[in-house]
């Protein structure tokens, strides 16, 4: 056997036993899905038949049952809020922070860090939020998740940046443009991948996470998406999988179409980002 | 000149935030319409129908078309976190539901919610007793008088199938076992998954034990002159159900099934007997309308007579001091406590209600013979829990390393002896 | 350089230190002082104690567990996640025709909520779940195991299901570290006469470094902190077998042990700290050196 032949067939083994790791990955979400669309006993075998008949009515039940368009409106606000201020001022801040080289600017690098080490404080900050007057409102909420996500956001365009030539900025310096509009005009459209990455990364941990909307969201009006999930299997869990299981899918959906539809920027800001900090 | 406006650019975006955040939490609270929030966990919701009729609550607010009245429900494994939180940090919802004895401990209703001994319901009551507190004041409504009875829950069809008795004893509860298990059925269905099942077991059977033999046994735990290690009858009792498990009388799977899968095990015939409750027993004939299901006390004590346990006082509401619509959530108190809203919350399950001149409930066969054997005529005992004035979470815990082999019978006493003294002294108790 | 000292002011800084400062960082200090003091729920003042909720945690034996599980895990998942993430990066940065696919499927898991996956692998790894149905199937009954409930294999179940859901994520860092390389680099080390391994050994792993050092760094940070993953598997069953510190906070709060729960949470805060700044402080050495 020639060399090359040898290496194709040792290509082609390499790619069917990864194939065959994707369906490690796949396998357990496909129960879910097809589950979703089984009745209840049929669902009760966790396994991956196909439902007998696809019941795609799981999915209204669910939907009515648990009120979801106003958890998901609930949820698209306070995502895309929190992302959105979390974007602009980690993305400033790391802007200064990967610029200058004084001390300064390495303690404020080490402070921001540690957000991403300590865990959130509870008690204190439902104390906090209740002497501010804000506690229990989507509020509280949204600063909440912008003070958790700014550290590693930060981290993460501080290294971007410092991958950008310092040239671009003095460039843009020396024709009289100011800091702010080489930030915004020079500096921002180049962190394109940098700011998917970012959004993706923020989007999907805060709309997956349900411990502040437990704690500090009063009003059952303002539930988030993933927080009935654990309406739902509290009501159905055991009895009615399939809705469960329908209601997971759900509640998965949006952030999985995001990724999906812009998978290729966003592998390619983590590539490129991640390892230069 | 730059530096001035990277100031004012700083301070702009953080106005933007501020502003780009408050119109959404003015907009819910500024409407003239008030809503109206009750609080509780899911399992209370799912055992307690009645308490949260639907068409209670739709007939409220018709008469009341201002008030929107929103359910709040907890995963009950955080449900007491969550309300100690709101109650500790002033938040609320405007109406808490939760068991009447566990609520003046663990919610410590006397300090946190309103006094409501002076309501119009109050005169409405046909009990007032049971709903009174260790203070002399009434904080809440229950719809309900006597609670639901606790003990073994058992397929009745594989009972007469196989020709068995009900067991009275111990010794024949064994033999029961082994019949069932010679002829390929397990015996006793454990789902100890879920932290909350076994100890129906314990808070039972301990229960029945002090109220027959020891009546000072609860003040005396209660007042550390004597350690839950020291009680040699609260480990017999430990120990048999232990052995159940590993004489292979239960599944090998009790810490892998939680309660929700009852249904679906006591349905499939693979198994005769399971802890519970009226209520499991309740869901079970509504699962399999075709089989017949019931429930005795548990035989591991050798009584004079037969003794159905039944629980403390569940799904009473209660109005938070910092509650923001008191005065709607007294009107929903004072609505719900009349006849007429008794009368239709037994359309979603039986029960005897608290408030004069409702309608007698309807039970069942099984129901009412629960009732007519056990309720009328005294012979219930007071469980375990309702003496109790600590989380009793960590003790259940304990069950299961006893289930996982990891504490002894008498290691899971000891255990909680220590965890109970802690608890105990943190709430101030003399003698800790 | 003082130029541009005035360019590049910190005044861009403020907004995201104002709100970290103030709603982040302020309430863990307040922690530290609540964290020696007697507050619990049924109390209606507050005491100084001292270091006594410190010396009650290292006393409580469950506690040691929760704090030994954690540790466990915490190795267990940075082992898993950097060795698979490596491997799969390796594999996925050749030449292959489903490489788009594969990186999509395997990265997939890491968009999902944690509670979700959870919710789901409960009954696959039930003892009569299509796990164990798997391994009979396929003639190993041997492994077959009551993976939530054995105390002895718990933590490592619960840590594989991490590995399951993050690897995706490592290996996309991996890939970026691999992609980093120069492509002359090989070629110089080829001419040199260096085997597939010598070349993996000197050009491929330290040229690696970086990537390690950040996965290393997040897969341990998210280790230590864990709560997710038991939480929704176990809830820290059977009994106590899979608590771990962060659980152990959590329901603290729940009993209104207030005071013992911010000490448990700045002791867990130490352990990450003590582990991960000297990664950091490496991590940024090396880079000025280059």
């Amino acid at each position: 056997m020639s060399c090359r032949t040898k290496r194709k067939w040792m290509q082609f083994c390499l790619e069917v036993v990864l194939l065959l790791m994707t369906l490690i990955i796949i396998m357990p979400l496909l129960i879910m899905l097809l589950g979703s669309f089984k009745n209840s006993t049929e669902v009760t075998a966790f396994d991956l038949s196909l439902p007998k008949q696809w019941l795609a009515e799981n999915y209204k039940t669910v939907f009515e049952d648990g009120k979801l368009l106003s958890a998901f409106k609930n949820s698209i606000l306070i995502t895309a809020v929190s992302t959105m201020i979390t974007i602009l001022t980690s993305s400033l801040a790391a802007f200064v922070l990967a610029r200058r080289i004084t001390r300064l600017s390495k303690i404020l690098y080490y402070f921001f860090f540690l957000g991403t080490i300590i865990p959130m404080q509870m008690m204190p900050t439902i104390r906090l939020f209740t002497v501010l007057n804000i506690y229990g409102g989507y509020t509280n909420v949204i600063i909440l998740y912008t003070a958790v996500n700014i550290p590693f956001s930060c981290f993460l365009y501080t290294g971007f940046i410092k991958g950008i030539p310092r040239s671009l900025d003095e460039s843009a310096f020396i024709e009289g443009a100011s800091t702010l509009k080489t930030f915004f005009y020079i500096i921002f459209p180049l962190l394109k991948s940098c700011n998917i990455t970012v959004l993706i990364l923020l989007f999907t941990g805060i709309w997956n996470e349900i411990n502040i909307p437990l704690y500090f969201l009063n009003n059952p009006a303002k539930r988030t998406l993933p927080l009935s999930v654990y309406q739902f299997f509290g009501m159905y869990g055991g009895s009615n999988w399939n809705l469960v299981f329908a209601d997971l899918v759900l509640a998965a959906l949006p952030v999985v179409v995001l990724f999906l539809f812009m998978q290729k920027q966003f592998i390619a800001g983590l590539t490129e980002g991640a390892v230069k900090s | 000149m730059r530096r001035k406006l990277a100031k004012i650019v700083s301070v702009c975006s953080a106005l933007m935030m501020v502003a780009a955040v408050c119109p959404l939490s003015v907009q819910a609270d500024g409407q003239e319409e008030v809503t109206l929030t009750v609080e509780a966990s899911q399992e209370i919701v799912n055992n307690i129908p009645y308490a949260f009729s639907e068409d209670n609550i739709a007939a409220f607010e018709e008469k009341y078309p201002y008030i929107n009245v929103e359910l709040v429900l907890n995963p009950d494994a955080q449900n007491t976190s969550i309300l100690q939180t709101k109650l500790a940090s002033g938040q609320p919802s405007d109406l808490i539901c939760y068991n009447k004895v566990s609520a003046e401990n663990e919610l410590e209703v006397a300090k946190n919610c309103i006094n409501l001994s002076d309501e119009p319901f109050v005169d409405n009551l046909a009990d007032k007793d049971i709903l009174t507190a260790p203070d002399g004041n009434i904080y809440g409504f229950a719809f309900e008088i006597k609670t639901g009875g606790m003990g073994v829950v058992y397929n009745k069809d594989i009972f007469e199938e196989e020709g068995l008795e009900i067991p009275k004893t111990y010794d024949e509860f064994l033999a029961v076992c082994e019949t069932l298990k010679a002829d390929g059925i397990t015996p006793f269905y454990g789902p100890f998954k879920d932290v909350w099942t076994f100890q129906m077991w314990t808070s039972s059977t301990w229960g029945y034990y002090v109220a027959a033999e020891e009546p000072d046994l609860w003040d005396r735990l209660n007042h550390n002159e004597i350690g839950w290690d020291e009680i040699p009858a609260f480990q017999e009792s430990l120990e048999k159900a232990y052995n159940l498990f590993k004489d292979g009388y239960m599944q090998e799977t009790v810490l892998s099934d939680d309660y929700n899968s009852i249904p679906t095990a006591m349905g499939s015939g693979q198994y005769a007997m399971t802890v519970g409750s009226n209520t499991t027993v309740r869901d079970l004939l509504n699962a399999h309308p075709d089989k017949k299901f019931d429930m005795f006390p548990y035989p591991i004590y050798e009584g004079e007579e037969e003794y159905m346990t039944i629980s403390q006082l569940d799904a009473e509401f209660f109005i938070p001091n910092d509650a923001r619509h008191t005065e709607e959530a007294k009107l929903f108190l004072n609505f719900m406590a009349q006849p007429e809203q008794c009368d239709r919350a037994q359309e979603a399950a039986s029960f005897v209600p608290n408030v004069t001149g409702a309608r007698e409930p309807e039970f069942d066969e099984f129901e009412g013979r629960l009732y007519e054997e056990y309720n009328k005529t005294g012979k219930t005992v007071l469980e375990m829990n309702a003496y109790m004035k600590v989380d009793l979470n960590d003790l259940w815990v304990y069950y299961q390393d006893m289930f996982a082999g990891a504490k002894t019978p008498q290691e899971v006493l000891s255990a909680w002896d220590v965890t109970f003294e802690e608890l105990m002294q943190a709430k101030g108790f003399d003698n800790f | 350089m003082r130029r541009n000292g005035h360019l590049y002011s910190y005044w861009l800084v403020l907004p995201a230190l104002f709100i970290f400062g103030i709603f982040f960082v302020a309430p863990s200090i307040y922690g530290i002082y609540y964290s020696l003091t007697d507050w619990t729920i049924g109390k209606d003042s507050i005491s100084f104690v001292g270091i006594q909720n410190y010396i009650s945690i290292f006393k409580n034996s469950e506690l040691r567990l929760a704090i030994c599980n954690t540790f466990v895990y915490a190795i267990t998942v940075v082992i898993g996640k950097n060795l698979n993430g490596l491997l799969l990066a390796l594999a996925v940065n050749t030449k292959l025709k489903l490489r788009g696919y594969l990186r999509v499927v395997f990265f997939l898991p890491c968009v999902i909520s944690t509670i979700i996956i959870g919710l789901v692998f409960v009954p696959i790894l039930h003892p009569n779940g299509i796990l164990n149905s798997f391994l009979t199937a396929i003639g190993l009954d041997a492994f077959r195991q009551s993976w939530l409930v054995d105390r002895r294999i718990v933590m490592f179940t619960i840590a594989g299901v991490s590995i399951w859901q993050w690897t995706g994520y490592h290996m996309v860092v991996y890939l970026a570290g691999l992609q980093g390389i120069p492509q002359s680099y090989y070629e110089a080390a080829k001419i040199d006469g260096a085997s597939a391994l010598q070349r993996f050994r000197n050009v491929t792993f330290p040229m690696l470094a970086p990537a390690f050092n950040i996965n290393m760094l997040l897969s341990m940070i998210g280790g230590l902190k864990v709560f997710s993953e038991p939480y929704a598997l176990t809830n820290g069953g059977p009994g106590n077998a899979s608590q771990v510190i962060a659980l152990e906070v959590f329901s603290m709060f729940g009993r209104g042990q207030w005071g013992l729960g911010t000490a448990l949470n700045v002791t867990l805060t130490l352990f990450v700290s003590i582990i991960c700044v000297p990664i950091l402080i490496n991590m940024r050495k090396r880079e000025v050196e280059e």
